[in-house]
């Protein structure tokens, strides 16, 4: 396993540094600079300008500012951004919120995406399943920005059920239980949003996996056995269908996240995605680049617990990465 | 990409499975709960406060685009920004700038000065403080603030945006606590201007910060933002919201009428469209199309102001073709302004042919907008020798077509549309037009290379009614405005001039004289001024400014339903 | 062997395709089909809903200015003024003297199929544009991914077991890399011309393709007939060509079905941030992006285009389905 863990971490920081050298040299030899960007059209003195400059290092020669920004990586200091924080810091701020709405949006896409597809296979053919199937082909095939206009007007400013936007309320509540629920108010939307309008894969899966496995001689031997067909879904065939849709998740990450960045502009969710799509507005180098690496990273950590969380469920895989 | 299909090309098998469904699920609970926990008291000085004692219950929530980048206006991003401006809530300056600009040159009223005067011989100014003036932790504001200010300001380690107008400051002597005096080389114009510029910093906290820790210290200013204006900084949640609490060290009568203050981050005007329509925020910026929109929603207020913006189509005069002032000002003629601002701003700007504010003292009321008249563009091209002589529509002279490209940056949307109305209109005149767009700085680094034909921009015309940057021909070049190169000794004179008289009110007349030179010569196509657009809901007495939309957020009124 | 399938309904993927040829023709046509320019404003007809009837008045020989009204009522009826017209307009009546002879033939009676925007632009013909747009940039970032994937695909399968190790890493690698960042940044940073959003999505969009490619490549390699062909003495470049690829079309086609599908709303994704294609041409994307504020009133101006990009991703799915069930019997799938 460890061996596994450091070739596959190994791998992902070679990947990672070739992908960001690339990034590095594409946004730097892009036309104009970041700071007329910043200045804007207000008039300032060629000295300030020059001063700016000089600050965020652009004055040097490319291949002097690659070298100094690929010591500074190796040393893990992430750069400062414009405004004077530190690059590492302002993502690290924004990290928990991109995770708790990543960890809302699996909830709602895995959630409704089994229930649905336990209801499709056991009912396969009939009319439920040929409308899960259509609904959420539909709900798929609709930009997410959409549907989450959608659901900002219909169920928030409409019927005024859940707040538009944000991750709490301007006062926090008082207790802390208070304040949980505070938050998984405002998550409620935009993981709903993200997580129906793709769990339509999922049902998928699950649907044809149990079918595949109610056919297996186990589960027709439990049946025989009298155990009700309802103990005998839940307990022997869904778990068992169930690998692949873990695999899924593994697989899906990098998707997720891509999807994260678009409801957490919408949403005015305070996240990661939005910190990087304001640098990028900025040609924030620093945090453009920190922010790429730190999504990359981001899914390799993800990717690597769906990998435990798989093996921990089925031992030949446990056994197949020993 | 988001590249997800519905299907997967080949199956997995199914696998026997050890870990219980259920002992999954009471993982990632577990997980979920962490993370909640996280994400509740994330960010700096954010819910480990203890809540506020007194019950808050009369709020004005701002919805912003972004929040502001310092609580320090000399680490400040930009002065463009309205969202930068957060600093005018917490930090007073020596003398408020009356933002009327209508009836003279910029006058002043009291803010930490109570009085002011000038030495005989103008090289002196002498402030008089407030005695009652607090910071909000109770100190008094004294003369010693006033000059660690002013040093801040002339750091270049600190390497203020505005630093070129503490130049010509000297020395900021402290007489007593309560008066300070600022010593000149020599008097120019802007003197007061000048001296007034600028918050006043608390130097009891900010001095232990040396100055070159200033640029790489946003955060320490956040968390030690001592302040002297309405409010005090209360909370400061990155990526979300601004808290801002009633200074009750306020010297001023004009107590806001509300407790608390929140700006809040909404990047998407959609989504703050929306919180406004839910009764979720009272005050947001928005853009032209919205108001349309927004002028339809009962119990919305839209409010237009101006903004000291300007749009004009700099015409490069490194190129043979724009050298002539008639085929300058026949492109004037065959440019509809009108249809412009009618169509592709939703109204919302103004027409002018001045390069100042409109309504401003310095403006030229008598300075004739040319009106929109294809018929005098033709004339004044067949004039200069333009004519259509081998029938393609497009007109020539000595075989070579009147051809150029319109160019604007590509992250201004009202702007590349503005140069397709262009096109269209001037194909109308004989003048074939190609358009382009660039990203906004690699397009500026061009210009000022040379290297153009002809470009949409906008301008910020500040109130020091200079405009040496945009027309002097000392500003070619390098790093200024003078885009197109023009050169004229008599506009060249004319802006020295105006820039040497003492009293500012005395140069009206050569501003007057100036403006029409330029209007004649029209080295630039101005195009309108810019309006900004606000909408409110539940809150009263909003007046924006040409400086900020929330200009006098102080004195909002909470509308009680 | 047992179908566990989803049967889908004998005329689900033939609806697909008639769905996805007429979405297609009528970007392909657009020119010709629409009945307004996509690019004119109706200073009067802003907001109008689907369907409505209006009368256009040209105020100029040129054609330039006009109005909508909402009928007229008198034309060319003062002999002295024979451009005189006389039109009511949201309950006002509006006389106007169009300075052109025979006024009564200007006025022409349009519908507004689909209704107008918030600028008074027809979203029907502007629709028919989006389509031709739309379509051809994911066409074109469609070959571009093509061409991407099979020659990486191809090295892999041919270039021994080293290259074959790199090129296969780096796609996983790639495919664990959450592209759209580097997209966003890219666009961002190199301007939105079509060139660029054709050359960021093709480019960031061929890995899974790729890998694919070589599978296939790679279990054709020792068939008899490649052995054969090689025996004959051709080259490997003409092997490969001749030979090779042509039979990796039917996985080919089915796995391009599935990436327009995603191109398309990869395109929409970044009209999104503003990075999509440039106004005032049209795409589905910014169409939608444009109405979004609109969404809980003037709905018909983002309802359109989603409709028709979710009809788009729709069909290409069925049709991808479809082409595996009948071209591809060895691809088993849940």
């Amino acid at each position: 396993m460890a061996v596994y863990l450091v070739r596959r971490l190994a791998s992902a920081v070679l990947l990672l540094w070739v992908l960001l050298s690339a990034t590095f040299l594409l946004i730097h030899l892009a036309p104009g600079n970041p700071v007329d960007l910043m200045l804007g059209e207000e008039r300032v003195s060629v000295e300030f300008r020059a001063s700016e400059i000089a600050r965020l290092g652009l004055d040097a020669p490319l291949g002097e500012q690659y070298l100094r920004w690929l010591g500074a990586m190796v040393r893990l200091d992430w750069g400062t951004a414009h405004d004077g924080r530190p690059a590492l810091g302002k993502l690290l701020v924004a990290l928990p919120a991109t995770i708790l709405l990543a960890f809302g949006v699996v909830m709602v896409r895995y959630g409704l995406g089994i229930a649905l597809g336990v209801l499709s296979a056991v009912r396969q053919d009939r009319w439920q399943d040929h409308a899960i199937r259509i609904v959420t082909l539909v709900l798929f095939a609709l930009p997410t920005f959409f549907l989450s206009y959608l659901a900002i007007e219909w169920l928030s400013v409409r019927a005024g059920w859940v707040p538009t936007g944000g991750m709490r309320s301007d006062q926090p509540p008082a207790t802390l239980v208070a304040r949980a629920l505070d938050i998984l108010r405002h998550l409620l939307l935009p993981a709903l949003v993200v997580g129906v309008s793709s769990c339509g894969r999922i049902v998928r899966l699950v649907r044809g996996g149990l079918l595949d496995v109610l056919q297996q001689d186990y589960v027709r031997f439990a049946r025989a056995r009298g155990l009700s067909s309802r103990r005998v879904l839940w307990r022997h065939a869904l778990p068992n269908a169930i690998g692949p849709v873990v695999q899924h998740l593994g697989v899906s990450l990098p998707q997720l996240l891509s999807g994260l960045l678009i409801v957490e502009i919408i949403f005015a969710w305070p996240g990661i995605g939005r910190v990087a799509f304001e640098a990028v507005g900025q040609r924030d180098y620093a945090v453009i680049l920190a922010s790429t690496s730190l999504s990359g990273l981001l899914v390799v950590i993800g990717s690597l617990a769906t990998d435990w969380v798989h093996a921990a469920m089925d031992p030949r895989v446990r056994d197949a990465q020993a | 990409m988001p590249h997800d299909s519905l299907s997967t090309p080949h199956r997995e098998r199914p696998r026997r499975g050890h870990l219980q469904a259920r002992k999954l699920g009471v993982y990632l609970l577990a997980v979920l709960f962490a993370v909640l926990g996280l994400a509740g008291c994330g960010g700096p000085g954010a819910d480990s406060e203890a809540p506020p004692e007194q019950a808050l219950n009369r709020t004005v929530t701002i919805a912003a685009g972004a929040l502001p980048s310092s609580v320090n206006e000399l680490i400040a991003q930009t002065r463009a920004a309205d969202t930068g401006l957060i600093y005018f809530m917490l930090y007073l300056p020596l003398l408020k700038e009356n933002t009327d600009f209508k009836d003279g040159p910029a006058t002043f009223g009291p803010r930490l000065a109570h009085a002011w005067e000038f030495s005989d011989d103008r090289r002196q100014l002498t402030f008089h403080l407030r005695e009652d003036a607090k910071w909000s932790d109770g100190v008094p504001i004294t003369a010693d603030d006033v000059r660690f200010t002013w040093e801040a300001q002339r750091s270049p380690e600190v390497a203020w945006s505005g630093l070129e107008m503490k130049t010509p400051i000297v020395d900021v002597e402290v007489i007593d606590p309560h008066t300070v005096r600022f010593h000149y080389e020599t008097p120019y114009a802007n003197q007061l201007v000048d001296a007034a510029q600028g918050v006043i910093l608390p130097k009891h906290v900010w001095s232990e910060l040396p100055f070159s820790a200033w640029r790489e210290s946003n955060l320490w200013f956040q968390e030690r933002a001592v302040s002297s204006g309405p409010f005090v900084l209360e909370r400061w949640q990155e990526g979300e919201r601004l808290v801002l609490r009633r200074n009750e060290h306020y010297f001023s009568e004009q107590m806001p009428a509300y407790d608390t203050l929140v700006i809040r981050a909404v990047p998407d005007e959609a989504t703050r469209i929306a919180q406004l329509r839910a009764g979720e925020a009272n005050f947001s910026i928005i853009e032209p199309a919205g108001a349309v929109m927004v002028k339809e929603i009962p119990g919305l207020e839209l409010i237009a102001y101006d903004y000291r913006q300007i749009g004009f189509v700099t015409w490069n005069q490194r190129r043979p073709i724009f050298q002539d002032v008639r085929v300058r000002q026949a492109l004037t003629f065959g440019i509809d302004r009108e249809a412009i601002v009618e169509t592709l701003n939703f109204g919302y700007s103004r027409l002018t042919a001045s390069p100042y504010l409109i309504g401003a003292w310095v403006y030229n009321e008598n300075l004739e907008r040319r009106p929109y008249d294809p018929d005098q563009a033709r004339a004044l091209l067949a004039e200069a020798g333009w004519r259509d002589t081998d029938g393609d529509g497009v007109v020539d002279k000595d075989g070579e077509p009147l051809r150029f490209t319109l160019e604007t940056n590509n992250e201004s949307k009202l702007r590349q549309n503005i140069t397709v109305m262009i096109q269209e209109q001037l194909s109308r005149v004989g003048i074939d037009v190609e358009v382009g767009s660039a990203d906004f700085g690699a397009l500026i680094e061009r210009e000022r290379a040379g290297n153009f034909d002809a470009s949409v921009l906008g301008i910020g015309i500040d109130t020091s009614w200079n405009l040496d940057a945009l027309f002097h021909s000392r500003s070619i070049g390098a790093h200024s405005w003078n885009l197109g190169a023009y050169r004229n000794e008599e506009v060249d004179r004319l802006i020295d001039e105006i820039q040497a008289v003492a009293e500012p009110a005395d140069a009206k007349p050569l501003h007057d004289a100036l403006q029409e030179l330029i209007w004649r010569e029209q080295p630039v196509t101005i195009l309108y001024q810019n309006q900004k657009l606000v909408a409110t809901q539940g809150i009263g007495n909003v007046a924006p400014s040409m400086i900020s939309a929330w200009a006098n957020v102080a004195a909002w009124q909470l509308v009680d339903d | 062997m047992r179908r566990l399938v989803h049967r889908l309904p004998a005329g689900a993927p033939l609806g697909a395709l008639v769905t996805l040829v007429a979405l297609v023709a009528s970007g392909v046509l657009a020119p010709w089909l629409a009945p307004h320019p996509p690019e004119r404003q109706y200073e009067d007809g802003k907001l109008l809903p689907p369907l409505s009837l209006r009368v256009v008045v040209p105020l100029d020989a040129e054609h330039d200015r006009l109005r909508v009204a909402d009928r007229v009522s008198a034309a060319g009826a003062d002999a002295a003024r024979p451009g005189l017209l006389v039109f009511e307009h949201r309950g006002e009546r509006v006389e106007v003297d169009t300075g052109l002879h025979a006024a009564d033939d200007l006025a022409t009676p349009v519908r507004f199929w689909l209704g107008t925007d918030a600028i008074g632009r027809d979203v029907f013909s502007r629709l028919l544009f989006g389509a031709r747009l739309s379509f051809s940039l994911a066409g074109l970032a469609l070959v571009m991914m093509l061409g991407v994937g099979v020659l990486v695909g191809a090295c892999a399968a041919f270039g021994g077991r080293l290259i074959d190790g790199l090129l296969m890493r780096a796609v996983d690698g790639l495919l664990a890399f959450p592209m759209f960042f580097l997209v966003i940044a890219l666009v961002a940073v190199f301007g939105r011309g079509l060139g660029t959003l054709v050359a960021v999505l093709g480019l960031t969009s061929w890995m899974g393709l790729s890998r694919m490619v070589r599978a296939e490549l790679l279990s054709l390699r020792d068939r008899d007939f490649v052995t054969a062909a090689r025996g004959l003495g051709l080259g490997p470049l003409r092997i490969l060509f001749r030979h090779l690829l042509p039979h990796t079309l039917t996985p080919l086609v089915i796995q391009a079905s599935f990436a327009v599908a995603g191109l398309i709303t990869a395109e929409a994704a970044l009209s999104f941030f503003g990075l999509g294609v440039e106004p005032p041409d049209a795409s589905w994307g910014n169409l939608m992006q444009d109405g979004r504020i609109w969404i809980g009133s003037a709905w018909w101006i983002s309802m359109f285009p989603a409709l028709c990009l979710a009809l788009t991703v729709i069909s290409l799915n069925v049709l991808g389905d479809a082409l595996r069930d009948y071209l591809d019997p060895r691809a088993i799938r849940p």
